[in-house]
This record gives structure tokens, C-alpha cells and sequence, in this order.
């Protein structure tokens, strides 16, 4: 026969803690997700209307530029992959842990965001 | 938890165990409370332990990397990345450039500090990661090598 195993529970003061860094960090890595969707907007438009404007010019035609669609869209999924591994790898975690391996994933997904923002133009070059 | 266990010997009655798997009595007869199986232990290392020579030397490798990196990321910290933008992405920007340059040490100290009771190859593993990840890419990109 088995004896009682003592159930582990959470307090409060650590659950609270933990709800406030996952929404702090959701809202900041939200933010990331916004711009780079805003990215692959205005880039995509900026893209179009080069190649509309090199269509009326004679022989522009081969400058045209394609958008860099799997680039913008690693852009996008940057953020969202960051915020799941670290709630993955947090799940059992300690507080201070958690507050730690999020900011480490939030930095971490904001030096690949500076990487894109300036490659991605240089793929362009217009 | 208490275990039924029996001598080979079959010296315990089996009759009020609840299922029979024969004869206790039988020389073929197999009693898996003296049969334990082996199982790898995956469990996690103790913390107070120290590291081994080949660990020390692993994290060391990618100290001196991230160290770099660190170096790299604030060289490229005057990179402009966005321009004619409103306000609050450009404090958001400055805070990724920031976040950027303190990014590789602050890998590596989590990695230790919250990877303590993991095992070292699992370590290693998320420093790899993390060398991948935390590359200073604008650090080539704008600059011109040769």
C-alpha cells in the first residue's frame, strides 16, 4: 500500500508572482509581434509599389525586387516561439527562476528582432 | 510502501496473494521481488555537487565565447536599426539594444544558476543554443572585413 503522498501546492504569494511575470513578459513579447506583423506589411507594400513603379519605367522590369516572405514571417514567429519555450521550461520552475529564464528569452528574441530589422532592409537595398 | 516480498524458496504462503502466477514451488518458477530490473538513473544531479574537469571546461569554452559576444554586441550598440518611428518603439528598440549586449551573460548565469540540478550535457546543450541564437550578427553585418 502506498502512503499519502503530501500534496504539492502553490501558494498564493508565488502564483500571483508568477501570473505577473507571464503577463508582464506576454505584453512585451505581444509588442515584438505587433511590430514585425506591421513589418511584413509595410514591407510587403514598399516591395509592390517599387516593382509597380519599375513596371512604368523602360527596361526596369529587371530590378524588381520579391518580398522577403520567409524572413518576415521568422520575424513574426520570433517572439511567440520565444514566450513558449520559456513557459515551457519554466512550468515547475521557482519564481526568481521564472522572472530570470523570461528575461533571458526576451532578450535573447530581441537580438534576433535587431538582426532581422537590419538584415531584412539589405536584402531589399532599393 | 510495503512489498510482498518472497524467498525464492516459496518459504511464503502465495495462497492470499491476490493473483497467482503459479507455483512458487516450481524450480522454473520466476518471483520478480528478487528479479529487480535495472533502471537507468535519469534523475537530477545534486546541486552541491561539484562539476566535473570536462564541465568546467565546457562552460569555460562558452564563457570566453559569450564574453565575445558581449564585446561584439556593444561595438554595433551605435546601429541604427529603425528610423522615422514613434516614441514608444524607439524606447522599445533601445531597451533590445540594451537586453542585447547583457543578453550573452545573462544566458550563461541563468543557464548555471537555474540548470544547477540538470545535467551538465543538458547545460551544454542550452549554452550551444544559446551561442547560436545570441550570434552578433550586425557586428559582420556592418562591418567590412579584408
Amino acid at each position: 500500500m502506498t502512503a499519502a503522498t503530501p500534496t504539492a501546492r502553490r501558494t498564493p504569494g508565488p502564483l500571483v508572482g508568477r501570473i505577473v511575470v507571464l503577463v508582464v513578459f506576454a505584453a512585451l513579447f505581444a509588442y515584438m509581434t505587433v511590430q514585425s506583423i506591421g513589418n511584413l506589411v509595410t514591407v510587403s507594400q514598399s516591395v509592390q509599389a517599387f516593382n509597380a513603379f519599375l513596371e512604368t519605367t523602360s527596361g526596369g522590369g529587371s530590378l524588381a525586387r520579391s518580398t522577403p516572405w520567409v524572413w518576415l514571417v521568422l520575424d513574426i514567429a520570433i517572439a511567440p516561439v520565444a514566450f513558449a519555450v520559456a513557459w515551457w521550461t519554466t512550468r515547475r520552475a521557482r519564481l526568481a527562476v521564472t522572472a530570470g529564464v523570461f528575461l533571458v528569452a526576451f532578450a535573447a528574441a530581441g537580438a534576433l528582432w535587431l538582426d532581422l530589422q537590419l538584415f531584412v532592409p539589405r536584402l531589399l537595398d532599393f | 510502501m510495503t512489498t510482498a516480498a518472497s524467498p525464492p524458496d516459496g518459504s511464503v504462503d502465495h495462497d492470499d496473494d491476490a493473483l497467482s502466477w503459479g507455483d512458487a514451488d516450481d524450480a522454473t518458477h520466476v518471483d520478480a521481488a528478487h528479479n529487480p530490473v535495472a533502471v537507468k538513473d535519469r534523475g537530477e544531479r545534486d546541486p552541491e555537487a561539484p562539476e566535473t574537469s570536462g564541465a568546467l571546461v565546457g562552460f569555460g569554452v562558452f564563457g570566453g565565447l559569450y564574453l565575445l559576444y558581449t564585446v561584439a554586441w556593444l561595438l554595433t550598440a551605435s546601429t541604427s536599426y529603425v528610423s522615422g518611428v514613434d516614441t514608444l518603439l524607439t524606447v522599445f528598440v533601445e531597451v533590445l539594444r540594451f537586453l542585447s549586449i547583457v543578453a550573452p551573460a545573462l544566458w550563461f548565469t541563468v543557464v548555471l544558476w537555474a540548470g544547477r540540478a540538470s545535467r551538465t550535457r543538458s547545460r551544454l546543450l542550452w549554452m550551444l543554443l544559446g551561442a547560436v541564437v545570441l550570434f552578433p550578427w550586425p557586428f559582420l553585418m556592418t562591418r567590412s572585413f579584408g
